[in-house]
Parts: structure tokens; sequence; C-alpha cells
């Protein structure tokens, strides 16, 4: 593999993309991950030798387009509060908690 | 001392009421519900649970579509918005990225044409509350709203004032609440305000160029959230025209950020938290087919649209002549435009006057405000019939128009001149009106219309 | 055989000596049917075998309560003429990424260690609707975020055949069982490989179906593009009788294929005739372990036998296929994992497994600003060639021929030392997911050490019925298929 489509991920980078995935990486891990989402990135990066000028995108394979559902409460599936509440570490009157976000 | 032009761009979010949730069963309407009784695990989030969209509401976001003039667009397509927030309850909001149901569109104010950028449809989140429990800040999670549709509306940076961005969201917001897909209500929520605000130099004395096409836009913007009212609206934007404004002064560029309203205050606060990291990821739903449509389906899929506040105005003031303010008046809501219009046609067919009607229901809203159609009409002949004598002006006047128009000849005599002609046209007032009538207010009431003339 | 509690049964008026669990499910079926057996006794015999082999396997994360299936066994034998399928009162097992409601349901990951589903997963229900049994939730890689089940957080599942190996994956759990007629049949989920692999690796048998044709609702997801829902059982056949049960549109996934569902059991024995094997050459050269490789082509000749043709032909572009997967499935687990927060349900993010925790930060950084274009588009692209490349084979052939895996089950810790070799053993099973075919995985050989080998039939899109006739009939006249492990 040619030098120039290595992908080289820094601890900086790893730093960065840890926080767009919510994940609490310790620094010996982001140390780590560095070198091992660099191996694995620059396999990948083979994918920039394909020509795809001219190729569309592909998104999913259904080959189906306009797929909905009428507008009806089905309540066959909905959850009581007990039920949605059930598996929640801290929940108050109906509520679920969490650490205050301001 | 510099001067700025105040560059804003306004996101309405409008919740459509739909019977059910965007991409799940649930019920739709989740105000004022005991929390987490509207969930399933779709909305919730639950681990293999997947999204089917509401049909209803991707036609009503077409219907939208229409009624702003915007391009419904053949192929569109659900793309998932990545963050990450406790009232979020996959990481990613289901939302439409770079195809959405509409593109373009138009909103004509009396200040001028606004241009829309989009109209997409995407789910709503759940709702947080702040609080304590035992002597920690906590945020508590409803997730009833969490899948609600939502349509988001957003204008291109063509807005100068705050007073325009309250017309323009006013004017959404009427136009939106006639095509009866929403409640548009800020008070539950269901219609919210966004603004995006900056201001640009401009060389004192120089005409602003304001074409979007020739303006360079500052290099900054901030969004402004927690807009409750169309009355914030104007205060938070006027707020942040003059916070900006001192910042500038000094030399200095604001930050690019996120901004809450505080109503109390009335000025805006940074939202740090909920920056984090912009980067939302964006990628097309793999769990929801692309749509695609021809126009022919769009025609068949989209109901005709119900009138539209100007089309009811036009009607009013030109086909039943009504003063512009009643008409404003009584097209305030879909509701009540749609009974005025039907009373006004009945007026008619019975040979009242639909002014006049307009005017027993302004003046007398109190007693109006309920009755139907055809109450209506029956209380303005019961009315005239009753007034001992008819002095009223409402009920009189389109007698008076009526005489002028039948007497032609006595109407240029008067103007040559000859006004004792006036006691001609009492006389035919007289003969013309069911009920005895005040001899002095008609002769008021014929030299009003005479001047008009 | 070492079974103690085999069971007598009569069966053609001859007495055999049989462990149940070891007869196809046309004949437990038509037993059961005829009342020559009742559903509690093979529930019985189950949980027996479950008893002694799984502590060597550790094949299950969840064992339902035996009283529980029993009880559900008895109301089928109580029952019969209410259950028409051939699947009533049989005990089967589900990978552990379908929730169950009231069981738990882990992913394998111990982020759910403690999740119990208030739903079901619409092929659970399906399986319910028929009568089938369910009486495990199974080991896999955590999320499917592997090839050999040693991604778990509830200890690696060990192949049978060789307990210091792996067993695959990520459907690890439910190839071992198989293979050690712990049920009759399993429902694995693959992504890139997650059933064919283990399948391969155990000596079982195991569908890949059309993306689509299975409802993925209550799946939990790796990829959402990719992920499949489709049967592992010991013969093709089997996998015919569990397939008509579970596919079909569903509601509730927009995903769900409309097309009908064929009886795919009566066509088993349709004509093979005019029909081609197409073997990709490229795909038989470095990198595949010699064994592997010879016992595939030797199997040229069984087709052969069937009246199947065969054509060479090259697929060059599917080198592409590990560089696709990883991008595109990696991209959509980032997403996919992002639900998981410790709100709600289950425990925060940091109980991730290191392996899951690489998988989703090379699916962010592939959709993040800045590397979208060259990574996830580019991929997205891709894809598209590899669909390409599909349909130019397709024209010469109507199933292709393939390896499954390069090499025979490792050692522990030989596939997850380096994250590079991890990548590399999937290579034969990514490049259909993308792309949606339908595939199936079969034994057909054993190495030198007494390691099973497999071989894959892809298909054209919703080809299932004529993977699953050729391998039937191939299955006539084979007998690797019917192979146990020493453990037994």
């Amino acid at each position: 593999m040619s030098l120039k489509k290595r992908a080289i991920i820094d601890e900086k980078t790893v730093a960065y993309v840890r926080q767009l995935a919510a994940l609490n990486l310790t620094p010996d891990q982001i140390k780590q991950f560095a070198p091992q989402l660099s191996t694995v990135l620059s396999y990948v990066a083979q994918i920039q030798e394909l020509d795809t000028k001219q190729v569309p995108e592909t998104h999913q394979v259904t080959y189906q387009t306009n797929v909905f559902r009428p507008d009806v409460i089905d309540t066959s599936r909905c959850l009581s509060q007990a039920q949605a509440l059930e598996n929640a570490p801290q929940t108050h009157h109906g509520y679920f908690v969490v650490k205050s976000i301001f | 001392m510099k001067t700025y032009l105040p560059i804003i761009g306004l996101e309405i979010h409008v919740e459509l009421r739909t019977k059910s949730k965007m991409f799940c069963g649930c019920p739709a309407d989740h105000f004022g519900k005991e929390p987490n009784t509207q969930t399933c695990p779709v909305c919730l989030g639950l681990p293999g649970a997947l999204p089917v969209p509401n049909q209803q509401a991707i036609i009503w976001t077409l219907m939208i579509g229409q009624a702003f003039n915007a391009t419904l667009n053949l192929e569109s397509k659900f793309d998932r918005k990545h963050y990450f927030y406790p009232d979020l309850p996959k990481g990613y909001q289901i939302s439409q990225y770079d195809e959405p149901l509409c593109s373009g569109g138009v909103v004509t104010l009396p200040e001028g044409v606004i241009s829309l950028t989009r109209i997409h449809l995407e789910e709503d989140t759940g709702k947080l509350q702040h609080t304590t429990l035992n002597g920690q800040p906590v945020s508590l999670v409803d997730f009833n709203r969490s899948g609600v549709p939502l349509v988001e509306i957003v204008s291109e940076p063509q807005i100068h004032s705050a007073a325009t961005a309250k017309t323009y969201a006013q004017t959404i917001r009427q136009i939106i609440h006639f095509l009866g897909v929403s409640d548009c209500d800020m008070e539950k929520g269901s219609m919210r305000l966004e603004a995006n605000i900056s201001l640009m130099s401009i060389n004192p004395g120089s005409k602003p160029q304001t074409d979007p096409g020739f303006i360079r836009l500052p290099q900054y913007k901030v969004e402004v959230k927690n807009i409750n009212s169309f009355r914030f609206l104007e205060k938070a934007i006027n707020a942040e025209i003059q916070r900006q404004t001192a910042i500038l002064d000094r030399g200095q560029l604001p930050r690019q950020e996120t901004r809450g309203f505080t109503e109390v205050t009335g000025t805006t606060k940074s939202q740090r938290s909920k920056e984090a990291a912009k980067d939302y990821r964006y990628f097309p739903e793999p769990d929801i087919p692309p749509l695609k449509f021809t126009p022919s389906q769009f025609k068949t899929l989209i109901p005709q649209l119900p009138l539209m506040p100007q089309a009811y105005l036009d009607l009013f003031i030109k086909t039943y002549d009504l003063r512009p303010d009643y008409a404003q008046t009584l097209t305030a809501s879909p509701k009540l435009a749609a009974k005025s219009l039907a009373a006004f046609i009945l007026a008619q067919k019975q040979g009242l006057d639909p002014a006049a009607l307009a005017n027993l229901m302004i003046n007398q809203k109190a007693i109006t405000v309920k009755l139907s159609p055809s109450a209506l009409v029956n209380l303005l002949q019961s009315k005239i019939k009753t007034s001992q004598p008819q002095s009223k002006t409402t009920t009189l006047m389109p007698l008076v128009r009526e005489v002028l128009k039948q007497n032609p000849d006595l109407v240029t005599k008067y103007h040559q001149g000859k006004v004792s002609v006036i006691g001609a046209l009492i006389g035919a007032v007289k003969k013309l009106s069911p009920s005895p009538v005040d001899p002095q207010t008609v002769q008021q009431l014929l030299t009003q219309a005479l001047a008009q003339k | 055989m070492r079974l103690k509690h085999t069971t007598v049964i009569s069966w053609s008026s001859l007495y055999f000596e049989i462990m149940l669990l070891d007869q196809s499910i046309h004949q437990i079926s038509t037993l059961l049917r005829q009342k020559n057996l009742s559903s509690v006794e093979l529930v019985t015999e189950a949980y027996q075998t479950i008893k002694e082999i799984n502590p060597q396997i550790n094949a299950f994360i969840t064992l339902v309560e035996q009283n529980l299936a029993l009880k559900q066994a008895r109301n089928v034998d109580q029952n019969r003429v209410k259950f028409t399928s051939p699947l009533a009162g049989i005990p089967y097992l589900l990978k552990d990424s379908y929730v169950t409601q009231s069981l738990r349901t882990t992913a394998a990951s111990a982020v759910l260690q403690n999740f119990i589903p208030p739903y079901s997963a619409t092929v659970y229900h399906r399986l319910e609707d028929s009568g089938a049994i369910l009486i495990g939730k199974m080991n896999m890689d955590a999320w499917g975020h592997g090839g050999s089940t040693e991604n778990t957080d509830f200890k690696p599942t060990k192949n049978p055949y060789e307990l210091s190996r792996v067993a695959g994956g990520s459907s690890g759990g439910p190839a071992a069982a198989l293979a050690c007629r712990l049920a009759a049949f399993a429902i694995g989920e693959d992504t890139g490989g997650s059933i064919r692999n283990p399948a391969a690796w155990t000596n079982t048998t195991g569908l890949k179906v059309t993306y689509g044709r299975v409802s993925r609702y209550g799946c939990i997801a790796y990829a959402s593009s990719f992920d499949t829902v489709g049967p592992m059982a010991k013969t093709a056949a089997d996998c015919a009788l569990v397939l008509k049960a579970i596919a079909g549109q569903d509601p509730y996934d927009a995903t769900s294929a409309v097309q009908p569902v064929p009886d795919y059991y009566q066509k088993l024995t349709q004509s093979l005739k005019g029909k081609t094997i197409g073997i990709p050459t490229d795909l038989y050269g470095d990198g595949l372990d010699e064994p592997i490789k010879t016992a595939i082509l030797k199997q040229k000749k069984v087709f052969q036998a069937l009246g199947l043709k065969l054509v060479e032909l090259k697929m060059p572009l599917l080198r592409y296929g590990l560089a696709v997967y990883y991008l595109i499935g990696l991209s959509e687990t980032s997403s996919n994992l992002a639900r998981y927060d410790g709100l709600r349900f289950g425990q925060d993010r940091h109980f991730f497994t290191t392996e899951t925790m690489r998988r989703i930060m090379i699916g962010t950084y592939a959709l993040s600003a800045g590397y979208y274009d060259a990574y996830y588009r580019q991929a997205q692209k891709g894809r598209t060639l590899l669909i390409r490349e599909y349909d130019q084979a397709f024209t010469h052939c109507d199933v292709l021929l393939m390896p499954v895996n390069p090499i025979s089950p490792p050692k522990f810790g030989e596939l997850i030392a380096d994250p590079l070799t991890n990548i590399m053993a999937d290579i034969y099973t990514v490049t259909q997911n993308p792309v949606g075919l339908p595939s199936l995985a079969v034994p057909c050989g054993f190495t030198p050490n007494q390691l099973p080998i497999g071989l894959q039939l892809v298909g054209q899109l919703f080809a299932e019925d004529l993977l699953l006739a050729i391998g039937h009939q191939y299955q006539q006249v084979t007998t690797w298929h019917l192979q146990k492990p020493q453990l037994l």
C-alpha cells in the first residue's frame, strides 16, 4: 500500500472521535487505539483505489420505495409507564432521571 | 459609529397533528399526558425497534410545501442526525438532510417576499425538565413527545428586522393553521421558533444591498433558541442585535454559538452545553427505503388545499365589501374564516348585507361567537326587524347603498348642488326598509355615502 | 453415542436407540404428529443434553427455565390439532441478539447484562405462533462484532470439535449447540458471515437470507443495511422448514420484503438440470488454506453428478468487499450503538468491549466531517460496484460456489490478537451482505486434524429455494453433515 494512502490517526484525532462517539477512553486506551485504528483504516483505505466518478451510491438493498404505515394508533405495542421505566437505573414519579445536563 | 444590517434567518418547527407518531403507532397527542405513558419500543429507542414512516405526515408536509409554493421533490429520503442528548433516545434523530421533501418556496409579507430554503420532516425529541432530587440537580425525561412528527421550515437569511421576523413567523403560523395540519400552539410547544442572527457592517450613507446573491454574509452566526411567543421572538432578536452591535463596536467578532432566550431578563444566554461538537454525521437512514414520487402521484396523494388566509381576505374585502380590519379579524383562525364565509354566502342569498353581518359579528362578539352561520343570519334579520326605529348604521348602510344605486339621477343632481334631493332619497330608504327608520340617521348615512361617490 | 438418556421409540415397527434431536425436523415432526413422540420427551432430552454438554462448550447465555419450556411442550402435546406447523413442539435456540419479552436479552454485551425487554422480536412471535419452543438465548460476539465468539462478555463458546478452538461467530453459540444436538434448530443473524462462518466451523448448515426476507424487528442491530435473520440447523431441509415459518413481510419492518414466501420444503426436490454453478477462481488463490481449497473443489464432481453445470469465472472486485463491508458496517454500527447510554436501560457506554469500541470509533471516524467522502461515501459507491460485479457473474451462472472461511477454526486468542487478522478471516462472507444476496453454508469435509470445513453457495436475490434445493440434494448424496463431534 502506498504511503500516500496510509491513514494515520493520531491521538488527537482519537480523542476527537471519542468525544463524538461519547466513549470514555482512558489515556492508555487512546494511546493503544491510535495505531490500531491506523492499521485498520490504512487497510480499508484501499477503497480509494476504485474509480467511482460515474458510480452512484447504494445506501440499502431493499429495492423498495415509499414504504409507509397508515396514520393509525397501534396500542398493541404501547408500553405502560411501568414497562417503559422497568429497565431504567433511576426514575422519579414516572420520569427517567438523568444527571443534570445544565 | 458603524451601522449594521441584521441578517436573520428563521427555523420554524411545527408538530403535525397526526393521530399517531411519525415512525410508530403511539398516540401523537402528548400534551398534558402522564409522563412516559405514550411510548413503545420504537419511540423509546429500545434495542431492535425499527421505524416505519407515517404516510399522513408525509402528505401533510407536501401540503405545506404546496401552500408555500415550494418544489415538491420527486426523490427524497430520511437521514440520521447524530448527537447525544438525554431527550434523544436513539442517539440520533431521524430527519432529512440533503433530500428534503420540499425545497425552496416563498412567504409573501407586506414588507416583501422571503424565500424558503427547505421544508423537511423529522421526529420530535422527548421533553426534559430540570429539578433537584435529594439535593442533586437532575433532569427528568418524558418520552411521550418522542417521535411526534415535526416539520421544519427554514428561511433564507433574508429578514432584516425583528418586526419582519415576527410578521414572517405569524404568517407561517396562519397558513399552517389554515391547512389544518397543526395546532401551531406556541404555549403547548407545537410551534417553536429559532432565529439565526448576525450583523453585517454597512458603510453609512450607502444603500444596503440585501440581495443574498450579492451580499457576503457575516463570518459568524448566532442561533437563538427557547423562543416561546412572537413577542419574545421580536424581543430576543432585538436583544441579540443590541448585544452583537456592542461586540462589533468594540472591534470584536461575536462567537458562533447557540444562545437561549430568557424571558425574565429579556436577554439571551450562551448554551454551551448544547454545543459539544456539531458534527452530526448524517447518513441515509438504512431502516427506511427512499421516497420516490411522480408528479401524478403528488396529484392523487395531496388533497386540494383549503382556502388560505389571503384568499379569504380577498373574498371578504373585494366580494363582500368588508372593512379591511374587520376582514383581518375574521380570518384570525381557519374556523372563524370558514364560518364567516358561510354566513356571508347565506346572508347574501337572503338579501342581507354581509358587511352588516361582519359588523354584528365583531361588535357583538360575545353573543355571536358561538352561533352557526344560519343562526348569525337569523340574528341579523331579527335585529333589523326589531330595531325601533332602525338606527344601526350596520343594517342601514346596505339599504342606503341600494337606494343610491337605484337612483343614479338623484345622485347626479345631488353632486351638481341640488342638496334638497336628499329628502327624496330618505323617503326611498324608508320605503325599502322592512322596519321603521330614524330619518336623521338615514340622512347622515346618505351624506356619508354620497361624499364617497 | 455416550449419552445415557437415550429414548427408546417405535419407528417403522423397528426399535432404535436414538437421540431424538439428531433426527431431521421432518422426522421429529412426523413422530410428534403421529403421537409416537411427545414434545415433553423432546424438550426433556434437550435439557438433559444441555446439562451434560453445555458446561464444556458454553453455548448458552440464558437458558430458559426448564419448567417453562415443559409447560409449553405440554400445551403443544395437548393441542396438537391446533398446531399445524412442522415446528410445533420442537425446541429451538435464539442467538441472543433477538429481544424476548420478560427473558433477558444481552447481545452478549455487559451493557445489556440485566436487560429484560418489554417486547419480543417478530421472528420470535412467528416461531411462537408455529408452536416451536424456545429453550435458550445463545452466545455470540457482542453486538455481532466478531467472527469467533471471543468478543463476548459471557466467556467464549468453544468448538465442540476441539475445545481449544473457537466455534466461529458471531453466531458461535447457536452453531456449537446445534453441532451437539442441543436443539433442533436455531435462529442466527448474519451481517457479514455471522451465520455461515460458525456453521462451517461446527459442521452445521446455515442460511444467510436475502436482505429483507425475514423481518429484523426486534433483532438488535449491528449494521442495519446488512443485517439478516436466518435459520441454522443440521441440514438444508431443516433450514427450509424453518425459513418458511419465519419469512415474509412485516409491517413493523419497512425493509422487509413483500415477495411471497414459497414452500421451500416442497421445492427441495426441484430439478437442478440446466442450472450452472459459477466458480470465481480468484477466490481460490493466496490466503485460502490448502485443505479447505482441496475439500471444496472436490465437491465439483458431486455437484456435476446432481446435474449441475460448472463454469469458472473471475470476480476481481470482490477484493474490495472487506473495505466496503467494514466502512459501511462500522459506520452503521457506530450509529446503532448510540442508543446505549444507560439512561433508559442497560449499563453505560464504558461497558462496551475494546473490540466494540474500536468498531464504533472507526465508524464514527468514517462518518465525520472531512472523512465522509473518502470513506463512507466512497464505500457506498464501492457497494454499487460489488452489486454490478455479482450481476455480471450471474449472467454466467445461477449460483456461485465459494469458500466460507479461509482458515480452519483457530485457537483462542489467535484471531483477536491482531485487528487486521481478525478482519481478513471474514473475506469470503462479507461481500454478499452489502449486495443483499442469499448464501447457504453446508459442511463439505474435514481437515487432516478433523476440523470441519464448509462451502457456501451464493444465489441471486430471493433464490433461497434454489440454494436450499442444491444444499438438500447435495446432502442426500454426501454424509459430512451427519458427522458429530466426539463430545457426544
